[in-house]
């Protein structure tokens, strides 16, 4: 389980442009199970995922997964449960290096990378195996440069590396916000099917609730860095009105102030 | 025609040497993405170490590896200061460039070190012999390079320069990569500097004076040339960039340009490659790799 226990997040604080982007949220994740976290613009989705991710720490509150306190992990530290997917298709990715060598990196799994040449046939077969599994074509252009590739093949390289690093928990912020109608939901499936094959657990910030409703699994809507409603895997079988009715009300409680 | 051949002997000498300074260069700036001056500075160490061992009656290429070795301290330093300290790049590679300034004059103990008493690397050999010793390096460091870039730490060494977000998201530490890039680098500048001192004969405080300007001309020349698209061709269009830099300054002063020029030649020479540099980009079309930032 992801336990986060009472986190606070103030900005500037003590300063007189103090901004308080997370108000003392707990939350519990159950392990491999799906968590869409949605809500307006500066709820504090984000800043909440980068305090999990250990971007940013938090001004109080402590981070446990499986029972294991990683409050005071650093980022490098917490790789070793999680993958974070950003919606910028190049954060993942080295621009110049080809595929297969942006997803040889994922390969090296020690601190001090070693002295040994990681273009083995052994890593070459994972890497075109786990391409060819999503499905976009990649598998036949090993020695592209990544940056000629497409927003949404860029992301599929990204779905690969995070399917050969050892991380058990999927952090996605709007992961899917700059792909196309049709690439996105297709990438989604992917998602969803690899979760379930390798028992991942999917934390999911979406701005588009037709990727929720596709996703499924649990809803917990944030607001003004507070969770406004948080919906089980059991009522999110829910229509779309109702989930555009509550996201809109979170939307206009967050206009009042 | 002599006067052809003339030139290009001359220049495949300092063109080897000064070669191994803009492969030094192409790590830093290119790989590690780290405008690093400290090598204006080391360079000379380098310089100062062979002196001064050669002065203890060490071998001459013993001395080479003293200066190397050094020279990987100084880069350390750099690197540190940015890594450990938060300096700003361009700042920590000042402050190392000032202090070495210093420390070079201690180590040598006078501004000139003549070496001619000395038995050095290129000493009682003829001009082919002394051409196939450079060559021979170059291959060396060319290859030993070439492999350790395919390695494992390697391939997180590129991603430093070019993304080093990239590096923490995998669990590595980005410091690592940037001190061991800038201690190779640095290390191969002050090996390049141990050399050219035993090919002049000298060791001087102002050797290393103006060596970034020329070495980003040579550089920025060479990707011109050869577009680095990949490891080896990087390397490659270092050494190339070199030659060909010395071989324009070489035929520009038989052109009769007056040594006091010399600056204003290479300054031009820098823009104008770097211009076609950017003009020949311009559709995008641009595969090399690591960083562009300079």
């Amino acid at each position: 389980m992801i336990q986060l226990i009472n986190i606070q997040k103030t900005f500037n604080e003590g300063s007189e442009t103090a901004i308080c982007a997370i108000n003392n949220i707990s939350l519990n994740i159950e392990l491999n199970t799906w968590c869409n976290l949605i809500g307006p613009n500066g709820s504090g989705k984000s800043t909440l995922m980068r305090i999990i991710a250990g971007e940013y720490f938090p001004t109080s509150g402590e981070i446990l997964v499986d029972d294991e306190d990683i409050s005071n992990w650093d980022q490098r530290q917490r790789t070793k449960f999680f993958y974070f997917g950003e919606q910028d298709t190049t954060a993942n990715l080295v621009p110049s290096m080809t595929i297969a060598e942006n997803l040889l990196l994922s390969l090296e799994m020690n601190r001090f990378p070693s002295l040994k040449f990681l273009k083995t046939k052994d890593n070459m077969d994972k890497i075109y195996e786990t391409l060819t599994y999503v499905q976009m074509g990649l598998e036949d252009r090993l020695s592209t440069q990544v940056r000629f590739l497409s927003g949404g093949q860029r992301q599929a390289v990204v779905l690969a590396k995070a399917l050969l690093t050892n991380a058990k928990i999927l952090l996605l912020d709007e992961f899917l916000g700059a792909i196309d109608p049709k690439t996105g939901p297709f990438l989604l499936d992917i998602i969803k099917d690899m979760a379930k094959k390798r028992q991942l657990t999917v934390i999911m910030i979406s701005h588009e609730l037709e990727h929720v409703l596709q996703a499924k699994g649990r809803v917990v809507v944030l607001s003004q860095g507070k969770i406004y409603a948080d919906l089980s895997e059991e009522k999110t079988l829910f229509s779309k009105e109702s989930l555009i009715k509550l996201y809109q009300s979170a939307i206009e409680e967050s206009g009042k102030i | 025609m002599d006067m052809i051949f003339s030139i290009c002997s001359a220049s495949i000498e300092l063109g080897a040497i000064y070669s191994i300074v803009v492969i030094g260069l192409a790590l830093s700036f290119r790989i590690v993405n780290f405008i690093d001056l400290t090598i204006e500075s080391s360079f000379t160490t380098g310089a100062a170490i062979t002196a001064v061992a050669l002065n203890y009656n060490m071998s001459s290429v013993i001395s080479l590896f003293f200066a190397f070795f050094c020279g990987a301290i100084s880069g350390f330093i750099t690197a540190t200061l940015h890594v450990k300290f938060k300096i700003n790049k361009l700042l920590s590679g000042i402050i190392m460039l000032t202090v070495l300034y210093s420390i070079n004059l201690r180590i040598m103990g006078k501004s000139n070190f003549p070496l001619f008493d000395f038995v050095c690397i290129f000493d009682n050999n003829s001009q082919a012999i002394r051409n196939l010793i450079l060559i021979f390096i170059l291959l060396l460091i060319f290859s030993v390079l070439c492999c350790f870039l395919k390695t494992s730490f390697g391939f997180f060494l590129r991603a430093t320069g070019e993304n080093s977000g990239i590096v923490t998201k995998h669990g590595k530490d980005t410091g690592l990569f940037i001190i061991t890039g800038l201690m190779l680098s640095n290390a191969l500048t002050a090996f390049s500097g141990a050399l050219a001192a035993q090919n002049q004969g000298f060791s001087d405080i102002g050797m290393g004076n103006g060596l970034i300007i020329t070495s980003v001309a040579a550089l920025v020349i060479g990707e011109t040339v050869l577009p680095p698209t990949n490891i080896p061709r990087l390397i490659l269009s270092a050494v190339i960039g070199s030659f060909m830099y010395q071989m324009i300054i070489a035929i520009g002063l038989r052109l009769g340009i007056n040594p006091w020029d010399l600056k204003i030649a290479t300054g031009i020479l820098l823009a104008l490659s770097v211009i076609v540099k950017k003009e020949i980009n311009k559709d995008n079309s641009n595969l090399n790799i690591g960083s562009e930032s300079l």
